[in-house]
């Protein structure tokens, strides 16, 4: 009796151990697929299918309608992108983005010239002594902590802000080459994602 | 299993998860095969309370600002395991008492130092972290990881080069310094160790967990196999199988790392009864 009774909980123990998670955040961290590929996807099966709206499901970046050739061309854009993309943190776990975006942090030499892809929250801001304005992809941690704003140049930087860019807080999602520059009379070193591409994929 | 696979390659691009696994897998090794001495010497609590001491010495640092605080609390964990194991006999305050004032006293300090002089936005996240090692061996430094490499092999060599005189001062102090052994070298080396072990460990698992991963293995092991040779070999498979299970586990679903090596510990100790007892009945 004493042997069953251990035996039983041996085997119970297991169950105890992995019981507690929901089935939700397990298909979440673990089988579901990347949403931005499905975006992505979707924007491409539609322009594929003659509709040239490119649209982005709920956040669409809005732009005109007319230059339906632009559309193609960000398709097909988006579709060589997912491929060349070095470094995806946009299906990974919390733990492994913060140690992901701590690392790149800690040791941005290693990762210079590397195509990221990031998902987050858009944040704009203006820096009174270059009098520009900043765009930030923030990026949450596991331990909500340290959240880490990654600054990005969407396209060739020739968008106008505010007029094209998304409300703040709009969940982003960032593509683009990561670099290292200083600003013209300072010292220090910033990093960001130049030649990006940006789609809002909630708002 | 196909997208499993996929996502394991996928992080395995990125040279810091092969540093976790590399890492992780030699302190594994190296904490199962003291954790054996350990445990047969009745020493099992001294990993815990070193840890307590490492986290405290890790809230100096801090405090003091220094960047690769490794060395630093290497230097004071070793010095307090050597006060620990080898004054312990003859100051008045006892074993057991004097581990639990160095383990107390070390963590409260440690906190109180971290509040006052604290350099984050969130101190609890960082104490959380420390403590728990949620995410601490895949935020490595490279120094760390060189440092981490070099110790776990030289941790390793000590115990294969003088396996026989460790095993002679594990089982019986007296007889192993009637045959011409220096035991207390051999109980100062074995102190220096543990603290090594400790603060590596520390990285992988948290400092609240250390224990866990010294113990774990061995008291596995010592279900299944009787022999010192054995229940060694059994407890260095099973810990670098733990803790490779446990941290591929915890980055494909996200789990924190040390209590997730901790927890899949737990269940291979459950197993190794199981099949422990299958034995002794066949036996019988």
């Amino acid at each position: 009796m004493k042997h069953r009774v251990k035996i039983l909980i041996a085997l119970l123990l297991p169950l105890a151990v992995t019981g507690c998670s929901k089935e939700g955040d397990m298909v979440n961290r673990v089988g579901k697929g990347n949403n931005v590929d499905k975006v992505i996807s979707e924007l491409i099966n539609k322009a594929e299918s003659g509709n040239n709206t490119a649209d982005l499901g709920k956040g669409t970046i809005e732009k005109s309608e007319s230059d339906s050739e632009e559309q193609d061309y960000i398709a097909e854009e988006n579709e060589k992108d997912a491929v060349d993309v070095d470094y995806d943190l946009t299906g990974m776990s919390s733990d492994m983005v913060y140690a992901a975006v701590y690392n790149l942090m800690a040791d941005p030499d290693a990762y210079v010239g590397k195509t990221f892809r990031v998902e987050g929250k858009y944040y704009p801001v203006y820096y009174e002594p270059t009098a520009k304005y900043y765009h930030y992809c923030i990026i949450q941690d596991a331990l909500a902590c340290c959240a880490q704003g990654l600054e990005f140049v969407w396209g060739d930087g020739s968008h106008v802000y505010p007029d094209e860019y998304p409300e703040e807080n709009d969940k982003i999602v960032v593509q683009g080459i990561f670099e290292l520059y200083k600003e013209d009379g300072e010292d220090f070193l910033y990093c960001r994602l130049k030649d990006a591409t940006m789609e809002v994929i909630s708002q | 299993m196909n997208a499993i696979i996929d996502k394991l390659a996928l992080y395995m691009q990125y040279p810091f998860v092969r540093y976790a696994l590399i890492v992780g897998v030699l302190i594994a090794l190296c904490s199962s095969l003291f954790g054996v001495i350990l445990v047969l010497k009745r020493f099992s609590f001294i990993g815990d309370g070193l840890s307590h001491v490492a986290f405290g010495s890790m809230a100096v640092a801090t405090v003091l600002k220094i960047t690769d605080n490794m060395p630093f609390v290497l230097i004071i964990t070793i010095a307090c395991a050597i006060l620990l194991l080898q004054t312990g006999q003859n100051t008045k305050i006892k074993g057991d008492a004097a581990l639990a004032m160095f383990s107390v006293g070390a963590l409260a300090i440690g906190y109180l130092l971290m509040n006052l002089f604290s350099t984050s936005a969130n101190l609890s996240g960082d104490v959380c972290t420390v403590l728990f090692g949620s995410a601490s061996i895949l935020t490595l430094t490279k120094t760390e990881v060189w440092l981490s490499v070099v110790l776990s092999v030289s941790v390793a060599a000590i115990f294969i080069l003088l396996y026989n005189r460790i095993f002679a001062v594990t089982f019986d102090e007296s007889f192993a310094q009637a045959t011409g052994i220096k035991v207390k070298l051999y109980n100062l080396l074995i102190a220096i160790t543990i603290a090594v072990i400790v603060v590596l460990a520390m990285n992988l698992v948290g400092a609240l967990l250390v224990s866990a991963l010294v113990v774990f293995p061995p008291l596995s092991a010592m279900r299944i196999f009787k022999s010192f040779k054995g229940v060694t070999a059994c407890a260095a498979i099973l810990s670098v199988f733990c803790a490779l299970t446990g941290m591929l586990v915890s980055i494909l679903g996200g789990t924190p790392v040390g209590s997730t090596i901790v927890a899949v510990d737990i269940v291979a100790f459950a197993l190794a009864c199981i099949i422990g007892n299958i034995l002794r009945r066949r036996c019988a």
